[in-house]
Order: structure tokens, then sequence, then C-alpha cells
């Protein structure tokens, strides 16, 4: 099992941000486990999941316990914790979508 | 208040044949809105592209050869006249693309560089240094630039507004805001590439779901071959952090990789063409020897040293073998699972040399128009035909724009949303269902009785309704559209699929496995009084 400690914030509704905490079975990189979260667990999660399935793309990018990481390319181990956020400096959308 | 945006031309999709189309179209004084459902460069199919653009552009090519290769690639059914075109045009689009800042693989004597592919150096393939990926950000870099050029990322086209058989413009949904919006324009450029998303294992993106074909069957344009669907043979479908990943065919000669289906059984694919190799796998998979997450297994015995055999997967693999290391899978140690995969989608909107469509100001480029390659593709064609087309079809769009009234689409188009929100099931259960069904009883090698089941069960699935919340940045508004488009298209793509009785190149039919002559022609699908129609019409 992982958890994952994921920032939210629906702008549009929400003046602060608050962190919902996920407990799932280890996907192997955190996009697949972001993308479980969003199909089994909680459909109102966003985040930009275009999967490029070769790091390239860059559409993943996020801060994983503060740093900016591709979600594709970040191994998850079992029995860990996680923070996750969207990267700074840019306008959020949603969640972890930025403009 | 909805707003109306005001252009000349709207082009949906943000990949290289749209892009290309807005160039030109700006080119030509346009002004031109170009609405992507992600954000342009890091969505849709062309950021995967692999690094090849066919175009004799060195002294010693031969156009004729890359027209006489093609022409015999697409099985009797490609259209001579637009493969010339692509043939012709394609050295002066390559260069334009020089000219956006993309720089191409080269020789010391400054040729470009034709990569040697099964043995034989190639004589039109030129290499894109950084693949689709660069392709697609040079072009945006040149959109960007443009001051007749808008870009809308996060937008999703769902209805072309027609008045008088003459396009007026779209009803697009904003994603950020989960509001709609209409779009006026005399002009619209469809761009939106292929439906691989329909099929279980796929190598392209997960947004390649074909809603875009739906729009324009809507409108009433012809849509021709859906059936015609070009899988890869290898790709990998695990670990999770790998799926999707494309593995060069030939690769696995060079390294003297052995395939064996899921109780270790050799499938003896050395001297397989890659379609032979395609049939041989998804056979052992259907027949119930597949891998645990229902695939083949790869795995390398050679002998050579292990340094190289990693030189010659670093080489084929490119950055693919970059994020493979980094996520710690080796191919030469792990006994890998792999299947093949849909990749490119041959059939779609019928077009003429400038792209037009049956429909008065619709245009189409790039894999969403569907009658250039027939029932095959060279290489590295696809590259090259969203930079031929997309340009013809930028220089050929009309600005005259009337101003149609929107309304009444915009009005339609909420009821539409509001019943497909009205259900319960979650879209991502319903898309599973449905790549699962187009997998197994539609995939590479098929039969007539199977894509029966196949139409029955995806007119099953049309029933539901789904359970959406709209909000803000409204992902899952986006997933139901989507689930709902490609269970029409899906009905298409089987029904066409069943109309032809016979095999030829893509489409191959175990209950007609041979090329009919009388075949020697395209499938259609289109819209009559809101029933869709399909019959046979001359290639």
């Amino acid at each position: 099992m992982v958890q994952l400690k994921i920032f939210r914030l629906n702008p549009e509704k929400e003046e602060k941000a608050s962190y919902t905490t996920y407990e799932l079975e280890n996907q192997n990189s955190l996009l697949m486990a972001l993308r479980f979260v969003r199909e089994h667990i909680d459909p109102s999660l966003a985040f930009r999941d275009f999967h490029c399935a070769k790091g390239v793309c860059g559409s993943c990018r996020m801060r994983v316990d503060g740093k900016p990481r591709k979600a594709c390319e970040t191994m998850l181990i079992s029995g860990h914790t996680y923070l996750i956020e969207p990267l700074e400096g840019k306008q959020i959308i949603k969640d972890l979508v930025i403009r | 208040m909805t707003e109306i945006i005001k252009t000349n031309v709207v082009v949906i999709g943000g990949g290289a044949a749209g892009l290309r189309s807005a160039l030109e179209a700006a080119a030509q004084g346009r002004e031109v809105l170009v609405l992507s459902k992600g954000v342009v460069g890091k969505s849709g199919i062309t950021p995967l592209a692999s690094f090849g653009i066919s175009a004799a552009v060195n002294n010693d090519d031969s156009i004729d050869r890359h027209l006489e290769e093609s022409l015999r690639v697409a099985q009797g059914i490609g259209n001579p006249k637009l493969l010339q075109i692509l043939a012709q045009e394609s050295p002066a689009r390559l260069k334009d693309l020089v000219a956006y800042g993309l720089t191409f693989k080269m020789e010391d004597d400054g040729r470009f560089y034709h990569p040697v592919r099964a043995g034989k150096r190639d004589n039109h393939t030129c290499c894109i240094n950084g693949g689709g990926f660069s392709l697609n950000q040079a072009l945006r870099r040149a959109a960007e630039a443009s001051p007749r050029i808008r870009i809308l990322n996060d937008t999703m086209a769902l209805k072309i507004v027609k008045e008088d058989d003459q396009v007026v413009g779209l009803v697009v949904l904003d994603i950020a805001s989960g509001k709609l919006a209409a779009v006026s324009a005399a002009s619209v450029i469809l761009a939106t590439g292929g439906y691989e998303e329909l099929w279980h294992f796929t190598d392209t993106s997960t947004d390649s779901t074909g809603e875009g074909i739906c729009l324009a069957m809507d409108a009433g344009a012809d849509l021709v071959d859906l059936e015609m669907v070009l899988f890869y043979p290898l790709v990998m479908i695990h670990p999770p952090s790998a799926i999707g990943c494309s593995v060069p065919y030939d690769l696995a000669t060079n390294i003297n990789a052995r395939l064996l289906d899921g109780r270790m059984r050799d499938l003896s694919t050395k001297a397989l063409s890659p379609f032979d190799l395609i049939k041989t796998a998804y056979r052992a998979i259907r027949s119930g020897s597949a891998t645990p997450n229902g695939g083949i297994y790869f795995k390398v015995e050679c002998e050579m040293p292990e340094t190289q055999i990693i030189e010659i997967i670093k080489e084929r693999m490119g950055v693919r073998f970059t994020h493979l290391q980094k996520m710690g899978i080796s191919l030469h140690r792990d006994r890998i699972e792999m299947s093949p995969a849909s990749h490119y989608c041959l059939g779609g909107v019928q077009i003429d040399e400038d792209g037009r469509t049956n429909i008065k100001g619709l245009f189409a480029t790039g894999e969403v128009s569907g009658n250039i390659h027939g029932a095959g593709r060279v290489f590295s064609n696809a590259l090259a035909e969203t930079q031929v087309f997309g340009y013809r079809a930028g220089r050929a769009v009309t600005s005259n724009a009337r101003n149609g009234d929107f309304s009444e689409p915009l009005a339609k188009v909420e009821k539409e949303i509001q019943e497909v929100c009205s259900g319960f099931k979650s879209p991502a259960a319903i898309r599973s269902d449905l790549k699962m069904i187009m997998w197994t009883l539609a995939g590479p090698v098929r039969h007539g009785d199977l894509m029966t089941e196949a139409l029955n069960r995806i007119i099953e699935l049309s029933h539901n309704n789904m359970r959406v919340k709209r909000d803000t940045f409204c992902q899952q508004l986006v997933a139901a559209l989507e689930v709902k488009a490609m269970i029409r298209l899906a009905e298409a793509v089987v029904r066409s699929g069943l109309e032809r009785t016979e095999s030829r190149g893509h489409h191959f039919r175990d209950d007609y496995p041979q090329m009919d002559d009388g075949w020697r022609a395209h499938t259609r699908v289109r819209i009559l009084k809101d029933e869709m129609i399909i019959d046979k019409i001359p290639a």
C-alpha cells in the first residue's frame, strides 16, 4: 500500500487549499496511482494525465515531497506516504492542474 | 449570456496537421483560432510520433519511388491523386519545417540522412531530431509567434453548427470553467487525429478518442474505411509505468528476442512479416494462452555481449530507452509482457486534394482524414501527410463568415450534456468495457460472428448514461462526452468491418481470408435522416 497526501483546491469555490490523503495499492508509478484514485476512489481529483509513455511531454509534472517531478517517472515505494502538490508559481485551475 | 468568439477560421486540434493548417491560413491573411482538448504540444498524438517523416528531398531521392511504395502498401484502395501530392509536395513542406526551426539528422555532405530499415536503405524517410514532440513544439512556437493565430487550450469542440448547408461555427466546452461557448467562423478545419483509444491496447495517447470524427459524421460528412486500423506488433503492456511503449518489431530479430505465449511456448516468429507477427501474437492471446496481463512475452536470449545488446536497444528505442531505464525496466534482462496495439487509423473523413469534405466550409486534415493511405500506410507517411495536407487545407479555406444564430445549437448541446450526465455508471467503467469489447471482438484478426456480437454489446452500452458532477476543470464531463462519442464511433467501425467481406491490408477476417477484387472500394458511413447508413463506394 502507499499513501498519497494530495493538494486540493477549486479556486472558483474555495479560498484556501486543503489536503486529502488516499490509501491504495501500489500502482507502480505515481501517474498510474493518480489515475487509480480518480477512477476508483475520488472522481473529482483533477490532474493532467495525458500519457506519453516516454517521459517526454512533461504534462504530468508536479511537486512530489516538494520537488518538481514527472508523475509518470516517479516510482512509488510501498509503505511510503507522498506529498503531492502542483508546480509552484503558476495559476492553479484546479487541484494539480495549472495553466 | 454565452460567449460568442468570432474568427475567420477555426482549427480543431493542436497537433502537427492542425498547427500547419493554422499557419498557412494565417499566411493567407485569415484570423485563426486553434482549439485543443489539452495543452498544445503536450497532448494529442503528434508528441508520441516517432522520428520519421517521408520526403524524397535529396537530389538522388526519387519522388516516383516514394509514390510507388505508397501505392503498393495501400493495397489497391489508396488514393493515387492524394498519394502523388504527398510524394511531390513533402520535400517543400520539409523545408518549411527547417524554416520553423526544426532540425533533422543530416549526412556529413549536407544531405538528409535516411535510415536503414530491414536491411535496406530507405529512400524517403527523413529523421526529425526529437521526433514528433519536437515537431509539435516547433509548430507551436511558430503559431504562437503569428499575430493572426490564437490558441485556446483545454477546449473541446462539441458540435459543428450549419445554416443552409454551410458551416457557420462550433459549440465548444471550456474545460477550465465547465461552461459552453460558441465560435463563429466561415471555415472549420478538423484535425483531431485518430480513434486508437477504442481498443484495450494502444501505443497512442489516452485522448485519441475520435470524437472529432463523430462531429463530422453528425454534420453530414462522409466517412470512409473506418475498419482500416493499423496495429503495431510489439507494444509493452506491463508494468503500468511502461504501458504503451512500442518496441520496433525488427529489434526482436536484431537482438535475438524470443516471443513466447503465457505457457512459455515459442511462437516461432523469426521469419514473419510484421503483419503475420500481429496475427500470430493476437491468436495466441485470444486462444487462452495469454500472459497474466493479456499479452505475450518478449525475452532476449542473445549470445552477444551485454554492452552491445544495450547499445542496439538504445539506438533503436531512443527516448523510450531512457524512460525504461529510469523505471528500472530492462528490455534485455527482463521477461516483458507485450501485445499488438492500435497505432494509426487509416480510415476517417473523406477529403479532396485540399482537405475539403462534402460539407461546405468543413475541412479535414491529418489522421482524421480517411481516403489517402487505403489499406496500409508507409512508415513516416503519417507526419508527411500532416504537413502536406495541413498546408493545403489552410490555403483553401475561405473567410466570408456569416453571423450564425447559436442559441438553438447551444440549447441542444446543453440538453445532450444533461442527458449524458443523468445516469449511474462511471465513464471510466464504460470506457474500459468498450475497449475490451473492441479488442477481443474487433481487434487485429476479425470474424463476422464476433463482430456481430461486438455490435450487440456496443448497442447495449450505448443505453448507459453516466454519473458525472459538472465542476471546474470538468475532466469527468470530458470523459463522459468522450465515451459517448467512442460508443457511436465503435458502432460505425464494427459495421464497416462487417460490410467489408474480404481481407485487405489491415482489415483481416478469418471468415473471408482472401482479398476480393470486388472490394477494391471504400466502405462509407454517413448519417441520413438520423440513421447511420453503411455502403460501398468506388475507391
